[in-house]
């Protein structure tokens, strides 16, 4: 079962969503070891768009040291922290859709991400 | 949501661990959490030792582990092979068909996984328990 996570603006009345799941995949991210993981995965709406028009990346996290490195209220700049929970976490990420972040933010080799366009 | 199919290659029959992710507002063990929130729900259609089914588990955090596994797992993979080991060691499948034999026996165990998205038959392990009656 997955979770679609809403996303409103109120500013232009748009709408998207995010659809978070649990899944076990072997991941190219590691393939190092050629073996099935566990992650949570951040698939958005098919047509949601940055606002320079590219499209969306999905997204796994294998664990709660997976940080997004975002800005937002979990692990911030702390980069050493992980996140308290799978809640955490989840709002993270989708923070990270919604507000995007610069490249190489708090972390270095870090990718720029533009906000989500509504 | 993520299924992990575990097979009894003794009795040649197969057993399900599903993972799901969730996002509701719980009550667990008896409190109630008021503001909705994300977990993990495990469930198995394996039987426990006495024959009962197990009970469901919640995971919020890596802290949720298995009984008997040590805090906090190091990521959901570390995490769930736990509870693998935890539904198999203490199923009555181990049990009844090492009672039943006057000699000593084997039962072995193979698994698998897959999630509803995509499926791959490239991951297996097995681990093996034998046991003698008197």
């Amino acid at each position: 079962m997955s979770v679609k996570e809403e996303i409103y603006n109120n500013v232009s009345g748009g709408s998207s969503y995010v659809t978070v799941d649990f899944a076990n995949s072997i991941l190219t991210t590691d393939l190092s070891d050629a073996s099935q993981i566990y992650y949570i995965s951040f698939t958005p709406k098919s047509s949601a768009k940055t606002t320079s028009g590219a499209s969306l990346p999905v997204k796994a996290a294998t664990g709660l040291d997976d940080l997004v490195l975002n800005g937002s209220v979990q692990s911030s700049s702390n980069t050493s922290s992980d996140y308290a929970s799978i809640n955490a976490l989840v709002s993270d990420y989708m923070y990270d859709y919604i507000n995007g972040h610069t490249g190489n933010q708090f972390l270095s080799g870090v990718t720029a991400q533009l906000p989500l366009d509504f | 949501m993520a299924e992990i199919t575990i097979f009894n290659e003794e009795e040649n029959s197969y057993y399900t661990m599903t993972v799901t992710l969730n996002r509701k507002s719980l009550k667990q063990n008896g409190v109630a959490v008021g503001e909705s929130e994300y977990y993990l729900l495990i469930t198995t259609d394996m039987l426990d030792n006495d024959g009962s089914a197990f009970n469901n588990f919640i995971v919020k955090t890596l802290s949720d582990v298995a009984p008997g596994e040590t805090p906090p797992a190091t990521s959901f993979s570390d995490l769930l092979d736990g509870y693998v080991n935890y539904f198999v060691s203490n199923s009555a499948t181990v049990y009844s068909s090492s009672s039943s034999s006057s000699s000593s026996s084997s039962s072995s165990f193979g698994i698998s996984s897959s999630s509803s998205s995509s499926s791959f038959g490239i991951s297996s392990s097995s681990s093996s328990s034998s046991s003698s009656s008197s």
